[in-house]
């Protein structure tokens, strides 16, 4: 083996056409999900994230809404299923100032907004809900996210539409131990199989204990306690 | 230096501006739809005495003149068009002129319904001279019959622009070198190079001796004119060969006023003209509209006038008011409004584009209204050389623009509050409507510092888990749920009237999906989601 091979198998000296342009990316808070993503959620692009509502879609999301606002820039969030929480917004460090709630009638009228914000170089991210995008659609809501240098996250109900044109689409999947995401599409890189976010650790409240027998023993017995702790600590009256 | 008055008169005035307007927004060139127009012959038709007052050259070939009856003019030209003249009109138009000319010229008085002095004599200097000035002038008002008058009063020069008018010369042919010209006018205002034919009649109008003018130009009231025609007095030289004291004694006191001011013993009463505060301009459409679409042409012309009249004053405007005048029943008035102020016509345009696309027209449009509301002074920005991307916008006006498309009822902001009770502590507020300066308001809008939830963070660790979706009212719990331990009890608001004694819990349901539930005294509720 020559020299140049070895120093170029232990990564000491690489060739310039094999340096993947650096994608940026997003941490996303959790180490598990970071590794599967090669570093992060992609920005300035769109996102796809198929999830049925209220299994904590958007607590995934909270760390790169909070790291991609910016000053003077908007994160609109477009046709909500419901009225978003204010106070879990702002606990997770999101600037209120800078959001904005937008209600349209319409998927068409959705649409225009989506572009529009994306466009306009004055917002960091564009949160929408809506199921039904054509093909032609997403490419120009991506050359907008492009242009105006904004991610775009779609929040969407589980759809058997197969390769849309996004540099990654997740689906998640309620678990008792959190999330369980299957990573269907991510561009530059091999879709991996089914992630298991273990939120323990994040959001202890909203793990079930784990009652399956074959697992039970695997678990560290301090879990119950730290449940019962919690829920100790948790019953509060207020006046 | 003596005063000198220079009067204008435009002796078609409406029939002259009648294509102009319509032809600006198109695309195909002007001179096309002019040359079309000239070959058709226009009369414009007093309503008082059914008379022919206005005529285009291509009428006066046919053989009509001023005074023609309509019969007359239909039965000396065939394919004549007969308009109606309107006198409101010709103010107006008179008013837009005056709107022109202040920016060259301070001292304009109108007089209605077709004519205007100038008081020349202080811009002389800063023109180079009288003969570039009415160069300047005919490059200002292009394709306008003018007729002039000069004089040292603003009297004499009236009567001698009704006397013995001299034609304004139109442009000659070479457009495009004086469109040129009159850019770099603004840039070097003495220019040396003026026509002979314009130095001709320059000195033409200063050389006019008002003395020689018949007197049955002036203004002065007809059953005068008569006792002085009686006498055999006709001409004004022959007036002013009369002693003052005799003329004071045998006519009425209007005579001796009025030669005193001719003379220029006494100031001349006229109403100078003012700019408006605000801007407001109408446009009469040549055609009726049935569609919004139709209206673009026409707004663009008017948003043009804004965006000049905003640039002169160095303005930009954040609220416009738009009024479409229908053919019948109510006229339909909207308020457009850019929450960072804008000036520039197609910034305004887009803005307006989005609230007409919402508008169903009940009957057609005839005509266009715009007022511009509220108008300051534009901020210097410092905007940086290299690091705007095209296009970009800025929060304010990506806010107006989504405001203008959806209106206040479909915006929202978030608002915390310190309270306990969940429906009052997450505010979701519509963004308002009508506020000049959001950008500052929003700025103040930053939640207050919540002191109440943060002494319950400093008590009970890690903080209240909070659900992300909310729903607007509580609906009973109909699915099967898996409660996870731990109750937060919120006991609140009996002093309001919207007193809550609830026992908060966390569950989940079949699918998986984290429920926000309490328990109070009628049952089990589901509030939200922990999305």
């Amino acid at each position: 083996m020559s020299t140049l091979a070895m120093l170029t198998a232990t990564g000491k000296v690489w060739r310039l056409n094999e340096v993947q342009p650096e994608a940026a990316a997003v941490c996303t808070g959790f180490t598990e999900l970071d590794q599967a993503l090669a570093g992060g959620w992609p920005v300035h692009t769109v996102i796809d994230i198929q999830s049925q509502t209220g299994i904590g879609e958007l607590r995934l999301l909270l760390p790169l809404l909070q790291q991609l606002q910016q000053a003077d820039k908007m994160l609109i969030c477009i046709a909500p299923p419901a009225q978003l929480s204010a106070q879990m917004l702002e606990q997770a460090g999101i600037l209120l100032s800078q959001l904005l709630i937008l209600k349209p009638q319409h998927a068409k009228e959705a649409f225009w907004a989506a572009e529009v914000c994306l466009k306009s170089g004055c917002c960091s991210t564009v949160l929408q809900w809506q199921s039904t995008l054509s093909v032609a659609q997403l490419k120009r809501l991506q050359l907008c996210a492009e242009q105006g240098k904004c991610s775009h996250i779609l929040l969407r109900t589980p759809q058997q539409q197969l390769a849309l044109p996004v540099a990654l689409s997740l689906r998640l999947n309620a678990d008792r131990q959190g999330l369980a995401i299957d990573i269907l599409k991510r561009r530059g890189g091999s879709p991996r199989g089914r992630l298991l976010l273990d939120w323990q650790r994040h959001y202890p409240q909203l793990c079930l204990p784990l009652v399956t027998t074959q697992r039970h023993s695997h678990q560290p017995a301090a879990t119950p306690s730290a449940a019962d702790q919690t829920a100790a600590t948790l019953l509060s009256q207020t006046a | 230096m003596n005063a000198l008055w220079l009067y204008l008169r435009f002796a078609s005035l409406q029939l002259d501006l009648l294509y102009q307007e319509a032809v600006a927004p198109d695309c195909t060139g002007p001179a096309t739809t002019a040359n079309k127009q000239q070959n058709r012959a226009i009369c414009l038709i007093d309503n008082q005495n059914l008379q022919v007052c206005q005529l285009n050259q291509a009428a006066t070939e046919a053989g009509i003149r001023q005074g023609h009856n309509i019969s007359l003019a239909c039965a000396l030209c065939a394919e004549v068009q007969l308009l109606p003249y309107q006198p409101e009109l010709e103010h107006n138009q008179l008013q837009q002129i005056a709107v022109l000319l202040y920016q060259f010229c301070g001292d304009i008085a109108l007089d209605p319904p077709a004519s205007l002095w100038l008081r020349v004599d202080p811009v002389l200097q800063l023109y180079g001279g009288f003969p570039a000035l009415l160069q300047l002038l005919r490059q200002q008002l292009p394709g306008l019959q003018i007729l002039l008058g000069a004089g040292t009063t603003a009297a004499a020069a009236r009567l001698l622009a009704f006397d013995q008018p001299l034609p304004l010369p139109l442009l000659p042919a070479q457009a495009f070198g004086t469109t040129a010209q009159h850019k770099s006018e603004h840039a070097q205002p003495a220019r040396p190079e003026v026509s002979p034919e314009l130095q001709q009649l320059a000195s033409l109008l200063q050389g006019a001796n008002p003395a020689l003018c018949a007197l049955a130009a002036s203004p002065l009231p007809t059953a005068v004119l008569q006792q002085l025609n009686a006498l055999g007095i006709v001409r004004l030289e022959q007036l002013l060969a009369l002693p003052t004291a005799e003329l004071g004694r045998r006519f009425p006191k209007s005579l001796w006023l009025y030669l005193q001011e001719l003379t220029g013993l006494r100031p001349a009463k006229l109403d100078f003209y003012q700019p408006p505060e605000l801007f407001s301009d109408k446009l009469e459409l040549l055609y009726q509209c049935e569609y919004v679409a139709q209206l673009q042409g026409p707004l663009t012309l008017l948003l043009k006038k804004l965006q000049t009249y905003l640039q002169q004053r160095a303005q930009h405007c954040y609220l416009l008011q738009l009024q479409l005048i229908l053919r019948e029943g109510e006229p339909i008035e909207l308020h457009i409004q850019s929450a960072q102020g804008e000036y520039q016509h197609q910034r305004w345009l887009s803005l307006c584009q989005l609230r007409l696309e919402q508008l169903k027209l009940k009957a057609p449009v005839i005509q266009l209204e715009l007022c511009a509301l509220q108008s300051c002074l534009r901020p210097e920005q410092a905007l940086a050389l290299f690091d705007r991307s095209l296009g970009a916008l800025t929060t304010a006006q990506l806010q107006s623009l989504l405001l203008a498309k959806f209106g206040p009822q479909q915006l929202f902001q978030l608002n915390t509050v310190a309270e306990h009770r969940p429906f009052k502590a997450n505010q979701c507020l519509s963004l308002p409507a009508h506020s000049s300066n959001m950008t500052r308001h929003y700025g103040q809008s930053k939640p207050q510092p919540n002191t109440l939830t943060k002494q319950h963070q400093a008590i009970t660790q890690p903080p209240l888990l909070r659900p992300a979706l909310l729903l607007t009212e509580p609906v009973p719990l109909q699915a099967q749920v898996e409660l996870q331990p731990g109750i937060e009890r919120i006991v609140s608001g009996w002093w309001d009237g919207q007193a809550i004694e609830r026992d908060y819990q966390i569950g989940r349901n079949a699918q998986g999906q984290w429920c926000w539930l309490f328990k109070d005294k009628t049952g089990w509720y589901l509030e939200g989601y922990f999305a």
